[in-house]
């Protein structure tokens, strides 16, 4: 569907990153893989460096930190928030969801809203979508966006397909009220036929996990993986990537009236850097225009993707002129979702590493 | 089959031993990581493109759809 919004902006952007740092080089051995296939894994799909937090991390301990950053830095005044929308798909608990925890443990005001989303990789963009919405209300004037996963805690050792690529991050989007006229422009779709192409089997009602579902049992390519493990059908997902993302592009700007050359910067998701350039070719975006180095130095940190290509390939002085923005989220849902939006003045890019 | 070809796909999967004699199934051996690599070095070996919309199970069924898109490519 084809959505517009007005009276919104991006105020600034912190990225909040695990210091502790694996390399696939130390990995390797872990997976049946030769040398040959390390090194063209190494190039190809980006497979070198992630970054993960701890066994006993969790989203809110990396969003508290980045609100405490960002509140003595002088950035936010956190007592301005007027709503806190978190989007997860590795909540702290499963009741309740991680915005009270994090509410309870800033001290935040009681007057305003704390709302969850189960989102991963078009978690951005869907987040985002909801802070504008929220804005339409005249007593909310602040909106803190939080995507943030611990995906690294899900993924099974023995899982070649994603253990690799996959890293931990936790982002805070600042979305204010204004009154810029300028429109946003969004497009976001869903085919809940393939909710199972990415998925945690067990640990939800379905299937509680007990002893069983913790006994890792290896598929036909080598992977070892329990139900109580991520998994990923790679295929499906390229698949639907490839077939769906391009056309929701050419809609998003035709929808929005912008020709794919006045755009000055697409910040995908980033599931591996094969896929974006497929992506760019198909798109006929030039390759400087869309970063897509953020598996190779950090890994894939599902919907935290895009502001973090935004804080590490971007400075806040780039956008003191407004800058046309395409963004793109895509993955588990299957969800895909794109804005169009022009980003300018924003206050801070920052990145925290704790 | 062309044995350069084959060369590439064994580089990917060299436990299973595919040869120039004789036609072998692909899909539902080679997972997303491997069909991405075989990609990849295709691509480079024989000066093709290969679009993203063709990377299909019709073509990669087996060693010789592979092939013969590939051929069809490099045309």
């Amino acid at each position: 569907m084809n959505l517009q919004f007005q009276g919104a902006r991006i105020n600034g952007i912190q990225l909040v990153l695990p210091k502790r740092e694996v390399s696939f080089d130390s990995e390797a051995s872990s997976y049946d893989f030769s040398l040959q296939q390390s090194a063209k894994l190494k190039a190809v799909l980006g497979f070198d460096r992630r970054r993960v937090v701890a066994d006993d991390v969790t989203c809110s301990d990396l969003v508290v930190a980045g609100f405490e950053a960002l509140s003595r830095d002088g950035l936010l005044d956190l007592k301005t928030l007027d709503a806190l929308i978190v989007v997860t798909q590795t909540p702290d608990y499963l009741i309740p969801g991680t915005s009270y925890v994090i509410h309870g443990r800033l001290g935040l005001r009681q007057d305003m809203l704390c709302l969850d989303i189960n989102q991963g990789c078009a978690g951005f963009v869907v987040g985002l979508t909801t802070a504008f919405s929220l804005l339409n209300q005249k007593a909310i004037r602040r909106v803190a966006l939080v995507n943030a996963d611990v995906v690294s805690r899900l993924v099974a050792f023995g899982d070649r397909n994603s253990r690799p690529i996959i890293g931990d991050a936790a982002s805070i989007t600042i979305v204010d009220a204004t009154s810029d006229e300028s429109l946003i422009y969004g497009n976001i779709k869903v085919d809940g036929i393939g909710w199972d192409a990415l998925m945690v089997p067990a640990g939800g009602m379905k299937i509680r996990p007990n002893t069983q579902t913790a006994i890792p049992e290896i598929d036909a390519n080598g992977n070892s993986r329990a139900l109580d493990n991520l998994v990923m059908r790679g295929d499906a997902v390229f698949n639907f990537v490839m077939k769906e993302v391009p056309t929701m592009i050419h809609s998003l700007l035709e929808n929005g009236g912008v020709a794919l050359s006045q755009v000055d910067g697409f910040a995908f998701h980033q599931p591996n850097p094969f896929m974006l350039r497929k992506l760019a070719e198909k798109l006929g975006v030039p390759l400087e225009k869309m970063p897509m180095d953020l598996v190779r130095k950090f890994g894939n940190s599902s919907g935290v993707s895009i502001p973090a290509v935004l804080c590490t390939n971007f400075e806040a002085s780039y956008f003191e002129q407004p800058r046309v923005m395409c963004l793109a989220g895509f993955g588990v849902g299957l969800t895909w979702g794109s804005l169009l939006i022009n980003m300018s003045k924003i206050s801070f890019l920052n990145v925290l590493e704790v | 089959m062309n044995s350069k070809f084959v060369e590439i796909i064994n580089s990917v999967r060299p436990e299973i031993r595919f040869n120039t004699e004789q036609d072998t199934e692909l899909f539902g051996v080679l997972d997303s990581l491997d069909i991405i690599l075989i990609v990849e070095e295709l691509e480079r070996q024989f000066d093709i493109s290969i679009e993203a919309e063709q990377i299909v199970p019709e073509n990669f069924a087996s060693l010789r759809t592979l092939e013969a898109f590939v051929k069809s490519r490099a045309q």
